[in-house]
């Protein structure tokens, strides 16, 4: 079951966007539609079946219900589209100066390093005994034992016991002293590991980080990698011949595809109100000119009245028939294409419509099954249709304009014969006049002057060319204009916003009618305010197929080049989007090998690595293509693209030094360049900054596992012995017991000072003692306990005779 | 070739309703219960043989299997009308069998003997059930009252190919799907629907194309066009209508078939893309898969590009095969060619 996904979607907008589509909605369905949605969750639960509940309420033909389909999708896509978040403006600036951002981060780096160098020198000068091992007997005490006694008070006094022991034997010479003294405080040097433990946590980690990012690294990026291969579209593939654009010329098995074959996209096209006025005419019935007795129902109503005869005559009206010529002479051209979308909407409307096409000659007409058909049959065959040709009016003529009379007397078996041609009234000439005069209704392939030639049909009534020239006021010539200068260009299409969207087809190699389609919607959807007022109709696209390179499917490079310099950063910009949706659309069902998967590999990395250059961060996805672009830009075979980007105008392309846009080889090394300098800077960083870090940290937080609380390095601290003159001579020795090992010291003869250092005695909070005998010559000892938490510990020795 | 196979049957056996696939994600099933909720006619198009009138047999069969208190429970059969082009509106209501009562000279027989009814008048009789049917109206003459249910049921209606209809039956039917109800001038007799709202019609229109519609008509039907099925479905198709058959073949069960329909898919997807006239649909489809599975052509190597080296046995098999698909001569030279059969 589909969770909710909380869209709310306005409906409104989407029954204007029909509305504007085409599709009529009457009150009546209006409420249907809210009385059959105010039952269904399927708004909140699961928008993508909305077409599912719509779309039979409006449709009334296959066409429609697809056309409707892919509105509604288009529509809940761009509600229900995970914004797709822009990318955070720091993220943005990051990737705008990449090397600034790398400046940064090596000032970073080195900032780092230098906190932890302070630290460490700044921690060490704070107790300079650390650097001076165990020691901690300041050298102005040494002074002291040269007889110069510090006049300092004892820091503390009497606290330690002394005590006096001789064997029995020397009872009578005794050693005796007053309570020894202490002086100067031990500052005691608490137990850190912060150096030892940094230096280790902080390699293990940084070894761990730099394997398990690198490791995971070249893990995702040979997955990527493997994808890429299975989608084959990132990859650069060796000894492949050169796109060109006679695609078909590579073309070696029958099977294989040559062309994209981009979905359909006819429902883009906005149908103004002239269309309904077409399709109501067209359906309007023609009057039966003598009605057949109906003898089924003439019984019946005789049997009704009794045996009374009555007769019943079939219905007085008929369906009109039509039939439809239209030209196929190119069938790629844009013109032709519209043509096909206006019958194809007919025959969707009308059914049944009868359908032939011709390509160059007229007489040669081919129904749907591409079956030939001969114009003279048809005439005989149908002649009680209404005939409407679709083509140009030369059809009819002989190449230095002579009227071919045969093939205009086939054509007036038809008693209603109608032309729409694709020349602008402005530019009728003297074919049109002749055909005119043949009875033939002609009119412009406007959808107003086709409206009137439907009224006319149906009517049965004479065109006047009055209303034709009233309805088409407006009309526009085509010759005049030099269409292979964008000045001639932009003159004809009168309009800058106009001008753009024909800009936006400059960049695909191929002009293509589902392309152009796809583009025009897009561009003018990315900015309603430039392109305000303008829409994907059915005149825009008439006024653009006319364009002659339009026409031979040809986009001349020159002109290809100007347009691509004349196109703006941010319409290209939407243009290559769309060109890459379009690609992923075709990408699932184009079988890879193909000349069509070429050139869809081809286009999509290089538009992938257009839209990349322009920004990295929002195209991020496509970064793989700059690893191949190299091969596909090498192998490209589109002069104006490549004169356009190598004369450093492409606007996607970020600006260099010098002020000018990069070329693709430019932008190519220079990342790749940039790229191991950050991978450098990456390695570097996870190796030595964690240590560097976690020095740091430590030295803030001061973690009981790195500086245990009460624990202290050991110290060293001196007993001074103060001897009287006759002790002097007397006392020949000292022993120091601490931590259960004794040390013996010889004292100075005749000395008044003696100085033992007890090194590496433990400091606790509480104090450690250690104990200090002194002994004489004649085996007299003097014994002290001492505490061991000052430095100096000053005993005046007296012995007696 | 086995054609001399009389065990193998190609009746109409696995067309049966329950074996009609229908995802869960088909719109159509959504479009049934739109219909019904909006108490519009539902009209259907699509390619011969996509199974529009089967729809109906199953939403019949469907809707009669479910249980629903808000809802008479359905009749398992639709009511079928199949349009002529000679169809009037009131062929659709009744049928008055004029000759007979003309030359029942004696008047012996009440008229509502020479009267039918047909399948819309059914569908609106059966709303109100046999019972009432007799003692409202004193219809108990009728030829076939007694195909009818005694109690009020609600029922599905398959109006099979309107676009053949003449315009005057459109709008006939387009009054009485509005009304609910229709005239018998014969009994001077109105007979309306059921007044209760949980007794309903489901109205299926099936439509070819060939002729269009009239918009006003157009209006008051929900529409759905029944696209060509994907290729997953077409293989779950295959699967489920493919079950019978198998069973009667006595086919190893074992065997992956889904392997080798979807061979035989790409196949017939490159037949279909390459045909000019009538395309191939679905039920030819269904027979093809059967007489490749009776020559036992569904083999590992059924690809286009094999066919060439084929052994000649097998070419000439298969080229029979190809019968079930295409249907003009033009179609079948290019495709023996293009596959190399020849």
């Amino acid at each position: 079951m589909n969770k909710p996904t909380g869209h709310i979607l306005p409906l409104g907008p989407l029954l204007e966007l029909l509305k504007s589509g085409g599709y009529e909605l009457s009150i009546q369905q209006v409420l249907e539609i809210q009385s059959v949605l105010l039952n269904t969750p399927l708004i909140q639960s699961s928008p993508g079946k909305l077409k599912f509940i719509l779309t039979p309420l409006i449709a009334k033909n296959e066409e429609e219900q697809n056309n409707i389909y892919r509105i509604i999708d288009d529509w809940v896509a761009a509600q229900t589209k995970k914004t797709i978040r822009s990318p955070h403006p720091l993220r943005l600036w990051m990737a705008r100066h990449l090397r600034l951002v790398f400046a940064l981060k090596i000032a970073g780096f080195v900032l780092i390093i230098i906190t932890g160098a302070l630290f460490y020198f700044l921690a060490d000068r704070k107790h300079p005994a650390t650097r001076k091992g165990q020691t901690s007997v300041a050298p102005a005490i040494k002074a002291d034992t040269n007889g110069t006694r510090s006049a300092k008070p004892p820091a503390t006094a009497g606290t330690t016991p002394a005590s006096s022991t001789a064997s029995p034997a020397a009872k009578a010479k005794t050693i005796t002293s007053d309570q020894g003294r202490y002086e100067r405080p031990v500052i005691p040097q608490p137990i850190e590991n912060n150096l030892p433990m940094s230096l280790v946590f902080g390699f293990l980690g940084g070894a761990i980080l730099y394997h398990l990012i690198f490791y995971e690294r070249k893990r995702k990026m040979e997955l990527e990698k493997r994808k890429r291969a299975e989608e084959a579209i990132f990859v650069a593939p060796e000894n492949e011949e050169k796109l060109t654009v006679g695609r078909e010329l590579l073309k070696t098995d029958p099977y294989e595809q040559v062309i994209l074959e981009f979905p359909s996209n006819d429902y883009l096209v906005q149908k103004s109100s002239a269309f309904a006025g077409i399709k109501n005419d067209l359906k309007k019935p023609a009057p039966v000119e003598h009605p057949a007795p109906d003898i089924k129902k003439s019984i019946h109503s005789t049997i009704r009245n009794a045996g009374f005869r009555t007769v019943k005559y079939a219905a007085e009206w008929k369906p009109r028939k039509y039939i439809i010529f239209s030209d196929n002479s190119n069938p790629d051209a844009h013109i032709t294409h519209l043509v096909n979308y206006f019958v194809e909407w007919l025959r969707a409307s009308i059914a049944p419509v009868v359908h032939y096409t011709y390509s160059l000659e007229i007489t040669l007409l081919k129904d749907g099954n591409n079956k030939v058909q001969f114009l003279e049959e048809l005439a005989q065959r149908t002649k009680d249709h209404d005939l409407i040709i679709v083509g140009y009016a030369h059809s009819f003529f002989t190449e230095d304009q002579r009227p071919r009379e045969k093939v205009i007397d086939v054509f007036s078996r038809w008693s209603s014969r109608s032309l729409i041609t694709p020349v602008p009234l402005a530019d009728w000439s003297e074919m049109e006049e002749t055909l005119k005069k043949r009875d033939f209704h002609i009119v412009p392939a406007e959808a107003d002057a086709i409206a009137i030639l439907t009224r006319t049909i149906a009517g049965d009534e004479y065109l006047h060319d009055e209303l034709l020239a009233k309805t088409t006021w407006d009309s526009y010539p085509i010759s005049g204009y030099n269409f292979q200068s964008v000045q001639g260009l932009k003159e004809y299409l009168h309009n800058e916003a106009l001008y753009q969207l024909v800009c936006s087809l400059a960049v695909y190699p191929f002009l293509n009618w589902r392309i152009t389609l796809a583009l025009f919607d897009a561009v003018i959807k990315s900015d309603g305010e430039k392109y305000a007022g303008i829409t994907v109709s059915y005149e825009l696209l008439l006024k653009v197929a006319r364009i002659p390179w339009l026409y031979r499917q040809q986009l001349p490079e020159d002109v290809r080049l100007q347009l691509l310099e004349a196109i703006d950063p941010a319409t290209e910009i939407v243009a290559r989007e769309t060109i890459l949706r379009l690609l992923n659309e075709v990408k699932e069902n184009t079988p890879k090998g193909t000349v069509a998967f070429r050139e869809l590999r081809e286009q999509y990395n290089l538009n992938a690595f257009l839209l990349y250059s322009y920004n990295r961060e929002t195209y991020k996805d496509y970064s793989a293509s700059r690893e191949v672009i190299t091969h596909y830009w090498n192998n490209l075979n589109e002069k104006a693209l490549k004169d356009h980007i190598n004369n450093q105008a492409n606007n996607l392309l970020p600006v260099n030094s010098e002020g000018k846009h990069k070329t693709v080889e430019e932008f190519v090394m220079e990342e790749e360049e940039f790229d191991k300098y950050n991978v450098s800077l990456v390695k570097l960083s996870l190796l030595i900054l964690p240590a560097f870090i976690i020095y740091i940290a430590f030295n803030i937080i001061k973690p009981a596992f790195v500086y245990p609380p009460g624990k202290y390095r050991n110290v060293s601290v001196s007993a001074i012995i103060e001897k009287t003159d006759t002790c002097a001579q007397k006392l020949t020795h000292a022993t120091v017991t601490t931590n259960g090992m004794s040390s013996r010291h010889v004292l100075k003869k005749g000395g008044r000072y003696d100085t033992i250092l007890v090194p590496d005695i433990a400091y606790t909070d509480l104090g450690e003692y250690y104990d200090l005998v002194l002994w004489t010559g004649d085996n007299r000892m003097l014994s002290f306990s001492v505490l061991a938490k000052d430095s100096f510990f000053i005993v005046p020795v007296k012995c007696s005779e | 070739m086995e054609s001399e196979n009389f065990r193998i049957a190609f009746g109409n056996y696995d067309k049966s309703p329950e074996h009609y696939y229908m995802s869960e994600t088909n719109p159509l099933k959504s479009t049934i219960f739109l219909a019904l909720k909006l108490g519009k006619p539902l009209l259907i198009t699509g390619e011969p043989g996509t199974g529009k009138t089967q729809l109906a047999y199953w939403a019949a069969w469907y809707l009669s299997a479910q249980q629903n208190t808000n809802i008479t429970p359905f009749l398992p059969q639709p009511f079928v009308f199949h349009t002529k082009s000679s169809s009037a509106g009131r062929d659709l209501f009744y049928n008055y069998d004029a000759i007979s009562h003309f030359q029942d000279k004696d008047g012996r027989k009440s008229i509502t003997e020479y009267i039918s009814l047909a399948a819309m008048g059914q569908a609106i009789c059966q709303t109100l059930g046999r019972n009432a049917i007799i003692s409202e109206y004193g219809l108990s003459g009728i030829r076939n009252i007694n195909s009818m249910r005694e109690n009020p049921q609600s029922s599905v209606l398959l109006i099979d190919e309107i676009d053949k209809a003449p315009r005057d039956l459109l709008n006939d039917l387009l009054d009485e799907i509005e009304n609910n109800k229709f005239y018998v001038p014969e009994l001077e007799k109105e007979i309306s629907r059921s007044n209760d709202r949980k007794t309903r019609t489901l109205v299926i229109l099936t439509s070819n194309s060939e002729k269009s519609l009239p918009d006003a008509f157009l209006r008051r039907c929900l529409f759905y066009h029944i696209p060509f099925p994907s290729e997953t479905d077409l293989v779950r198709i295959i699967l489920h209508r493919m079950g019978p058959f198998l069973e009667e073949m006595g086919s190893n069960s074992n065997i992956d078939f889904d392997e080798h329909y979807r061979r035989a898919l790409g196949l017939f997807h490159f037949i279909r893309t390459k045909t000019h006239g009538k395309k191939p649909s679905t039920s030819e489809l269904l027979d093809w898969i059967k007489v490749l599975h009776m020559e036992n052509l569904l083999t590992p190597d059924l690809n286009e590009k094999n066919m060439a080296y084929y052994p000649q046995e097998r070419k000439k098999a298969m080229q029979l095969s190809l019968y079930t698909l295409l249907k003009t001569k033009e179609d079948l030279d290019v495709i023996e060619g293009l596959l190399q059969l020849k």
